[in-house]
């Protein structure tokens, strides 16, 4: 059930080919998977009590340059700073 | 068993509809305050059901018991330390899944639980069905639908709470099953806990090894070392069998068990929870109208608070003039009972000028609660969100900066709305060089003297402009320096539009207004206090110049211009008539101004110098002087009949209505001229020179002596024992001392001046305040005044409540110390350099 990449595999400069790449790179009204979250421990935890959890499916529903994007996460409307929007990987 | 009173905490996510059920259980039964250290405000309620007493206790809203956020940490020890009888989370039913990512970990703990299942109303609407029962079982904990704000269910709550407080045995509290190896790895670590602590149960260990694979921090520093390298080798053994650090697994598989409950016993027709609030959004939060919205509605939040508070705002302030003006009554007038000074000057003066701001911030909080409620306060977050993020903070700070135009006290308490701490102190703390309302009465003093009318605008939009800057700045450098840690990462629900209800912001509009009465109340009422004593003692006994010789030398010159007058209008020249007259005049005068109005001496005084003038009337010449009496009357009744009109009708010069009410009072003027024209030239003379250059030489003796006094008091001697270090900065003990009243309140430095250069009455229209301050001052000076009272020491009311906000003394007096520090600095820096260029 935990279709996991493995480390190496999630962070090889050709994770392109599988369509992963940073949340803040996808435009509005894309679908996604999230696939991870680089960030520390904490980040991790607080995203994942919200919802962010790798594998969940994602929507984004706004992303403008520069700005604050917000994704649907479980039903919910989620706000993330930019950077973080790009620490968030997804495919 | 004893009918003890039973213990309820309230958990619950964020826009769950926690307080609106708080409010409901315990009404007007409430206590707010702060959990000891943090800024996080704990809520305490009562009620009574089945005859049991009920305390609910409102934990922080937050998404998760981990250890990352004060708020989590607060909930979670309150759970742990103080043992609730029942834990009641409140679900957002309509989005199940997210919020019973809490309920499984309260679930974990092992506490007695009750779920309420909120906004049932709305899940309903969405076609969500849930079997309760099954998910109960699941749970492990009873399930109690609710509608919030319309009070449904809340007595099935209460049902639910007391059958779970007085549940004789345990309920069966279903485990996670977090999988075969994970599970080993807990065993491991729980076998190692459980030979070193004695008493702890079975459940709690368990608990403690989930928390310490999750690397929570709290539970880590609190077990012994052989406990925290075994739990270092299971980590490490996790995360090369998975390849994700523990926490991501567990928490995945708590949301397994989840989603396994939801697609049992919960059917859903479609996910339509956000389609309205979502068309909202397209055009709220859309990237050409977003701001523009924003922009609007701020604009009203503002012109609400400070224009519709304004007429209620009079009221009180014509309250406690009037309160003011009774008291007095009770002294003889002009007594100098400190007693009286007291509560006039000091406590009617301090409280009145604190109560006298509750209707803006009455208002202010209104439209901050429909702003909050209504679900858009996440939205304007965003909006502003990308300008603020350059200064180190977000979106959400930027609400308080705004309201700290108006007046810094509601801004500083609007930083309850941030829940990151850093962000809220550096909010705080910046919160006060955001130019308020009180200090324009100072740039209004100043700038017109000294600068041209065309530099006038942009001279005060300069000052704004150095605030906002210097506010944008300090942020900046407090996020790199004591607030430093990498900038906050933002996340943010956004939750749907609702339309918020009456009881609802009403409820958080009394309880942010209550606190500020009461807390802020206290406190500037003590400091008030202590200001009045600073400025009105010591008491100067015996004065460096004789003020009363000097009141009487001013008298006889008057009287000797008065008996210049005779020979003016027919009286004899050794006539010494006119003069008693005179004379009797102003011994009225002086004899009334030691009694009310009301009192008998006041009309006895008035009648004593009928009497005189009347007996002056029989002798020689008597009647030349009745005539000048019955002029000059007569000019006064014409003058002030046109003052009149133009106070009442409010006439504008240049208007057709203020031409008329002229010309009728110069008309009259003319024909008293045509039928005595000496008695008339007399009697002007004596109006328009001799008497007001009396009056003047009176005030000036009054003000002088108040002066001295002035000086002789605490913060007198403060001013002098500043100057050398304000000498600096070009300013002198009288600034210094006008400093020590502005900290009182802005404002007041204009009064203190006023007092200080002998002025009466001062305002910031005082042309002879100006006068006196351009003779004495360079424009340098002048700037640098503005921009010390712009940056300096924030007034007493602001440190009261950064006091209160951030609960500790240290930040307020950190932001004392540092505000003072950075304005002399920073007018340090331009008068010298202005100096040494030549400006000014
Ligand atoms: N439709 C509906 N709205 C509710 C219910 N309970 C609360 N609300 C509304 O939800 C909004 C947020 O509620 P609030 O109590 O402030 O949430 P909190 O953040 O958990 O304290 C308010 O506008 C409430 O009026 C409910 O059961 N149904
Ligand atoms: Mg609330």
């Amino acid at each position: 059930m935990m279709n996991k990449h493995l480390p190496g595999a999630a962070s090889t400069p050709r994770s392109g080919a599988h369509g992963a790449k940073p949340l803040a790179m996808v435009e509005a009204g894309k679908r996604v998977r999230l696939k991870a979250i680089q960030s520390g421990r904490e980040l991790q935890a607080r995203l994942a009590a919200m919802g962010l959890t790798p594998g969940i499916e994602i929507e984004v529903i706004r992303n403008q340059s520069g700005g604050p994007c917000i994704v649907a996460v479980r039903g919910s409307r989620i706000m993330l700073g930019r950077g973080m929007a790009h620490g968030i990987i997804v495919g | 068993m004893t009918r003890k009173r039973i213990v309820v905490a309230l958990a619950g996510n964020p826009n769950s509809g926690k307080s609106t059920i708080f409010n409901d259980l315990t009404g007007a039964h409430q206590h707010v305050g702060n959990y000891p250290g943090v800024t996080v405000e704990k809520k305490e309620g009562a009620c009574r059901h089945d005859g049991r007493e009920i305390t609910v206790v409102d934990l922080p809203g937050t998404y998760s018991l981990s250890a990352y956020s004060i708020e989590e940490l607060v909930a979670r020890n309150v759970i742990i330390d103080e043992k609730p009888d029942v834990v009641v989370d409140i679900v957002d039913a309509s989005n199940l899944e997210r919020n019973l990512y809490l309920a499984v970990q309260i679930m974990e703990l092992g506490v007695p639980l009750v779920l309420a299942f909120n906004m049932s109303d709305v899940a309903r609407a969405r076609g969500i069905e849930f079997d309760l029962e099954k998910l109960s079982r699941f749970l492990g904990a009873p399930i109690v639908p609710t509608v919030g704000h319309k009070g449904k269910g809340t007595k099935e709550l209460l049902d639910a709470v007391v059958a779970a407080a007085t549940r004789k045995t345990a309920q069966d509290m279903p485990n996670i099953d977090y999988g075969r190896e994970v599970e080993e790895e807990i065993l491991k670590i729980a076998a190692a806990l459980q030979t070193e602590a004695s008493s702890a149960d079975a459940r709690h260990v368990r608990w403690l090894a989930v928390k310490l694979l999750e690397g929570d921090k709290n539970v880590r520093e609190k077990v012994s070392r052989t406990v925290q390298e075994i739990t270092e080798k299971s980590e490490s053994h996790l995360a090369k069998i998975f390849g994700d650090p523990a926490e991501i697994i567990i928490t995945d598989r708590r949301y397994g068990f989840i989603s396994g409950a939801c697609q049992e016993a919960v059917r859903s027709t479609v996910e339509a929870r956000h389609t309205m609030s979502d068309r909202i959004d397209a055009v709220a939060t859309s990237r050409v109208l977003g701001l523009p919205i924003f922009l609007g509605l701020m604009y009203l939040v503002f012109h609400l608070t400070f224009t519709l508070g304004d007429p209620p705002m009079g009221w009180i302030e014509k309250f406690f003039g009037w309160l003011g003006g009774v008291l007095e009554t009770w002294w003889p007038k002009g007594s100098e009972s400190i007693l009286k000074s007291l509560l006039v000057d000091g406590i009617i003066g301090g409280v009145g000028g604190v109560i006298v701001f509750l209707p803006n911030i009455l208002l202010l909080f209104l439209a901050i609660a429909i702003l909050e409620d209504s679900g858009y306060m996440a939205r304007a977050a965003f909006i502003m969100d990308r300008l603020m993020h350059k200064i180190g903070l977000h979106g959400k700070s930027f609400i308080p900066m705004l309201l700290g135009f108006g007046c810094s006290v509601p801004a500083i308490m609007a930083t309850r709305t941030l829940e990151n701490q850093r962000d809220r102190l550096t909010t705080m703390l910046v919160t006060p060089l955001i130019s308020c309302g009180a200090r324009l009465p100072i740039y209004a003093l100043i700038i017109p003297a000294f600068f041209p009318g065309r530099l006038h605008a942009p001279m005060l939009w300069t000052i704004y402009i150095i605030g906002i800057v210097l506010a944008i700045v300090s942020a900046k450098v407090l996020r790199t320096t004591i607030f430093r840690g990498e900038s906050t990462p933002f996340v943010m629900e956004l939750p749907p539009y609702r339309i918020p209800t009456l009881k609802g912001i009403l409820l958080h509009m009394w309880e942010r207004g209550w606190l500020y009465l009461k807390k802020a109340g206290t406190v500037i009422l003590g400091i008030s206090i202590l200001l009045w004593g600073m400025t009105n003692f010591p008491k100067k006994q015996t004065f460096d110049r004789d003020y009363e010789t000097q009141t009487r030398q001013a008298e006889a010159a008057c009287l000797d211009d008065v008996r210049g007058l005779n020979s003016k209008f027919g009286l004899a020249t050794g006539s010494d008539i006119l003069v008693r007259a005179i004379q009797a005049e102003l011994d009225m005068a002086a004899e009334q101004k030691k009694h009310h109005e009301t009192e008998p001496g006041f009309a006895e005084a008035a009648k004593r110098k009928d009497a005189a003038i009347e007996a002056l009337g029989r002798q020689d010449g008597g009647d030349r002087l009745m005539k000048f009496l019955e002029v000059r009357q007569a000019i006064r009744d014409a003058r002030a009949a046109f003052d009149g009109a133009v106070l009442e009708k409010k006439l504008v010069e240049g208007t057709p209505g203020y031409f008329a009410a002229r010309s009728g009072c110069d008309a009259a003027l003319a024909n008293l001229q045509k039928a005595e024209p000496e008695v008339y030239a007399a009697a002007i003379r004596y109006l328009d020179n001799i008497r007001s250059s009396f009056e003047g030489a009176a005030e000036d003796v009054a003000k002088a002596r108040q002066a001295e006094e002035l000086a002789y008091t605490i913060s007198g001697r403060i001013g002098h024992a500043l100057e050398p270090i304000l000498k600096p900065l070009g300013f002198d003990w009288k600034i210094g001392t006008a400093l020590i009243g502005a900290f009182a309140a802005k404002e007041v430095f204009v009064a203190q001046m006023g007092i200080v250069y002998s002025v009466g009455e001062a305002d910031e229209k005082s042309e002879a305040l100006r006068e006196k301050l351009k003779a004495d001052y360079s424009p340098l000076i002048a700037f640098c005044i503005m921009l010390f009272c712009l940056t300096s020491a924030p007034c007493m009311a602001t440190i009261a409540i950064t006091r209160r906000e951030s609960n500790s003394w240290g930040w307020a007096l950190f932001q004392l110390g540092a505000l003072t520090v950075l304005a002399y600095v920073l007018t340090l820096c331009v008068f010298q350099l202005g100096s040494i260029l030549g400006i000014g």
